[in-house]
């Protein structure tokens, strides 16, 4: 048999948190806060400007808090992406990763040509052009132009390798920054000098607090750099550290830096100057537009004009080298993943850079940049990123409660889903609000996502291969009830089972297999259980994988469970409905709890074969001990409980409780129709006192119990010898053949679960022993949401 | 004083407070996380339960 080596490539871990921080801040403080702080102040007055920027910032945060979840979760190039491929699957995650890499794509071509018509407008006034000859008729053009070169500059900046992206933008970040941080202390300083420029924001919010929708929504894109963060993912040192911290810092340093420069903008202006008048200042400012920011703050600090031209040409730049970088991970991720064809991953031998995927977001940006009006293409950019956030911040809830066990996270938000729910229902609302300002950019979003559902169905869909973090559905099937018999009683299969009548199956009942052998063991029961609870049945097998392993060799470990599958469809399917489920997985316990919680599965049935871990915080075994702790459904194990063997006489020990009374459920369901069930309480000097009553116990839960009244008997035994052995003892005596009890937190068993039922009961116990667990009250509805 | 205003500074303030204490929570817990060693959401929801 001959080996494949493995072949794998992956791109250089070089850039800090400092350098990801100023990424994040590069892609936000792009022309968006120069452009945006004019346009604000128009629509919405000099409080609203200041106010947008402040909420901007919150719903930011709360955005930025799912993907520092997700992000230290699942470090990898993809951002969006790969939350979607986790969360909901292949279609939805091309989807995403289309759209982010559109938007982003075209927020490059917007920063690019907005560095075009800043520096043309520079050396017109400073006469460079007419000097040389051109006159007004060729700005545009030139404007072109000069876009085309800075994009392709940092194409080839991006291409040259990551340290050299990080460390240039992290360069020209940190001077705008600074530079920004100046002006708004600037402002600060005037206002306490000259406090009578404070009467500037009165009135506060001319237009009404509604105004303040369509400015939120219009600025939104000078806040969307933690997705450009969540792109370094393979690229950043100890990513589960500090790609969260990114996150959140870039978003408190940017809101912060933006209300202190709207604030100085709206202070920069006195009212009553020469060239303002009887003008209400916010009216001056928003008469400017665009260029209002740049027309108040040259009124404060001389020579502004020169400097606002260098710094909005350093943050477009800086905002267009992110954008670049983000876009091309997000292609590079689709055409790892075979989304989109694979030469898209392809990554240079020298620069370790995806020089295809550049290239292909080169070209998209160069078009865009030369062909579309940028005011529309703008526009639908910010629509996909609110769109996008939103997805990501559905992605944050449904992985959080489908794989919160099986994912490694660095990072956990609090309030858990008060602000993923917070930031989708603002996010929506401007979003739709948006439709005010370009319909246009509605139009185009929706093409580019219906191009992207076409490329997905005709290509995607094909050739998508697994990714590392899925949990991944191999094989599923699904068969529905054959029979629609009336009688609850009736002789079919292996066992004769008890079923109640006429009812749709609103049970769900999980069976986790093992093997064959495990298989044959666990269906008899099951049918009992199932029969008694009219229930449906999710056959369930995990394949654990190692680490080492890739997933895309996981398939020799799946011949097993095939057969197990197999042998128990053989019995169960002609009785209930019924589906299978394979899956890879890292972790069998946690793989069992996500499938659990998915599936809304009310109780679990399976084997355990007794086997000791050796250690001492490991009752039952490794497997089965977080699966008791943490499903949030009942959970039935069996152990040694195959064959033939028909159970005529149960023994029950109880103490008290939800398991105790599920105990004796369980134990009347296996019990054969004309058995016995012997119910006992141990009372010692450590529990004599809590004055149980195993007789009342039994009467208050009659209703569970499956068994005529005179099959179910009782018995309170007085000793001050060990409980267990106890129960051994008695175990022997008594012509019993099944013991049933529960994992529960009562004194009895307490002690049991502790030290002694998996050495004195479990191993030493010749006879067959089935353990439950009942779910119920809060800590079960924790299990099941968190 | 207007009531917009007072109104729009109180929302501003909170914003702010809320931006910063959150920011400053998360910079803490992350460092825990790291320094107890990664794991589950449970795990660590467990582990800072128990601070």
């Amino acid at each position: 048999m001959s080996h494949k080596p493995p072949v794998s490539s992956e791109l250089s871990r070089e850039l800090s948190l400092f350098h990801i921080t100023m990424m994040g801040l590069g892609m936000m403080i792009g022309a968006g806060v120069f452009l945006g702080v004019g346009v604000s102040v128009a629509k919405a007055g000099p409080g609203g400007v200041v106010l947008t920027f402040a909420l901007n910032g919150l719903i930011a945060l709360f955005t930025a808090m799912s993907y520092a979840e997700l992000s230290s979760a699942i470090p990898r190039a993809g951002g969006a992406y790969n939350f979607a491929r986790v969360g909901f699957g292949r279609r939805t995650s091309f989807v995403a990763g289309w759209m982010e890499w559109f938007a982003s794509s075209v927020a490059g071509s917007l920063y690019a040509v907005t560095f075009g018509i800043y520096i043309v407008r520079y050396l017109r006034v400073a006469g460079v052009l007419g000097w040389i000859g051109l006159d007004d008729g060729s700005d545009y053009f030139i404007e072109k132009a000069m876009a085309v070169l800075v994009a392709l500059f940092f194409l080839y900046i991006n291409y040259r390798g990551a340290a050299e992206t990080g460390k240039l933008g992290a360069v020209v970040t940190l001077a705008q920054t600074l530079f920004l941080v100046f002006i708004g202390l600037v402002g600060v300083v005037t206002a306490i000098r000259q406090p009578e420029r404070l009467a500037n924001f009165d009135p506060f919010l001319p237009e009404g607090w509604g105004a303040l929708l369509i400015t939120m929504g219009l600025t939104y894109v000078a806040f969307e750099g933690y997705e450009v963060i969540a792109q370094t993912g393979d690229e950043a040192i100890d990513p589960k550290r500090n790609l969260p911290k990114a996150m959140i810092y870039s978003v408190l340093i940017v809101t912060l830096t933006y209300i202190l420069t709207a604030f100085a903008t709206v202070v920069a202006v006195k009212a009553g100057a020469p060239d303002v008048g009887d003008v209400p200042v916010w009216e001056w400012i928003g008469s400017h537009g665009a260029k209002g920011f740049g027309e108040a703050i040259g009124r404060i600090m001389p020579g502004a004009n020169l400097l606002l031209t260098l710094a909005v040409i350093c943050a477009a730049t800086s905002a267009l080298n992110a954008t670049i970088y983000s876009a091309t991970r997000a292609s590079y991720a689709l055409g790892r993943d075979n989304m989109l064809p694979p030469f898209f991953a392809a990554i240079s031998t020298r620069r370790k850079t995806p020089y295809v995927a550049l290239a292909f977001t080169g070209v998209i940006l160069l078009v865009v940049a030369t062909v579309l009006p940028t005011e529309h293409v703008g526009a639908s950019a910010s629509i996909m990123f609110l769109l996008l956030f939103f997805l990501v911040n559905i992605c944050v809830i449904v992985i959080r409660r489908n794989m919160g066990d099986e994912l490694s996270y660095g990072y956990v938000m609090p309030l858990f889903p008060l602000f993923p729910v917070a930031a989708i229902i603002c996010q929506g609302v401007l979003a739709y609000h948006l439709h005010h300002t370009s319909m246009t950019a509605w139009i185009v979003a929706i093409a580019w996502i219906s191009t992207g559902v076409l490329v997905f169905i005709f290509y995607g869909r094909r050739h998508a291969v697994a990714t590392e973090d899925e949990i991944i559905v191999i094989e599923e099937s699904q068969q529905t009830l054959v029979t629609d018999t009336p009688e609850t009683e009736k002789t079919t299969g292996p066992a004769r089972i008890r079923t109640a009548p006429g009812k749709q199956a609103k049970h769900r009942v999980m069976v986790a297999l093992a093997n064959p052998n495990n298989a044959l063991e666990l269906i008899r029961n099951t049918y009992k259980i199932c029969g008694a609870k009219n229930a449906s049945v999710e056959l369930l097998h995990m394949v654990p994988v190692p680490e080492q392993t890739p997933l895309s060799d996981a398939e020799q470990y799946m011949l097993e469970g095939k057969e197990s599958m197999l042998e128990a469809m053989l019995y169960l399917a002609p009785q209930f409905p019924l589906s299978s489920t394979m899956r890879y997985c890292r972790n069998v316990a946690r793989g069992i709890v996500s499938a659990i919680r998915e599936k809304h599965i009310d109780t679990l049935i399976m084997g355990w074969h007794g086997r000791q871990s050796g250690l001492r915080t490991f009752n039952l075994g490794s497997t089965v001990d977080p699966i008791v702790e943490r499903s949030p459904s009942n959970v039935v194990i069996l152990k040694d409980c195959g064959g033939n063997v028909e159970f005529r006489n149960v023994l029950v020990p109880l103490a008290g409780g939800h398991n105790a009374a599920y105990a004796l459920e369980v134990a009347s369901i296996l019990c054969e129709d004309d058995g016995q069930v012997t119910a006992i309480t141990i009372q010692n000097a450590q529990n004599r006192n809590q004055g149980f009553n195993i007789d009342q116990f039994v009467r208050q839960h009659a209703r569970q119990i499956h068994l005529p009244e005179q099959q179910v008997r009782t018995r309170t035994l007085q000793t001050e010898d060990n409980v267990a052995e106890v129960i051994l003892a008695q175990a022997g005596q008594g012509d019993y053949d099944l013991i049933v009890m529960g994992c529960t937190r009562e004194p009895l068993l307490r002690q049991v679960t502790r030290n002694i039922i998996p050495d004195a009961v479990a191993d030493r116990c010749p006879l067959p022993l089935v353990m439950v667990k009942a779910t119920g009250g809060l800590r079960s509805w924790l299990h099941r949401w968190i | 004083m207007p009531i917009d205003m007072i109104l729009g500074c109180l929302v501003i303030a909170a914003a702010v407070i809320t931006l910063i204490g959150l920011s400053l929570w998360s910079r803490t817990t992350i460092n825990r996380t790291a320094a107890r060693g990664f794991g589950t959401a449970r795990e660590i929801i467990n582990d800072r339960s128990e601070k």
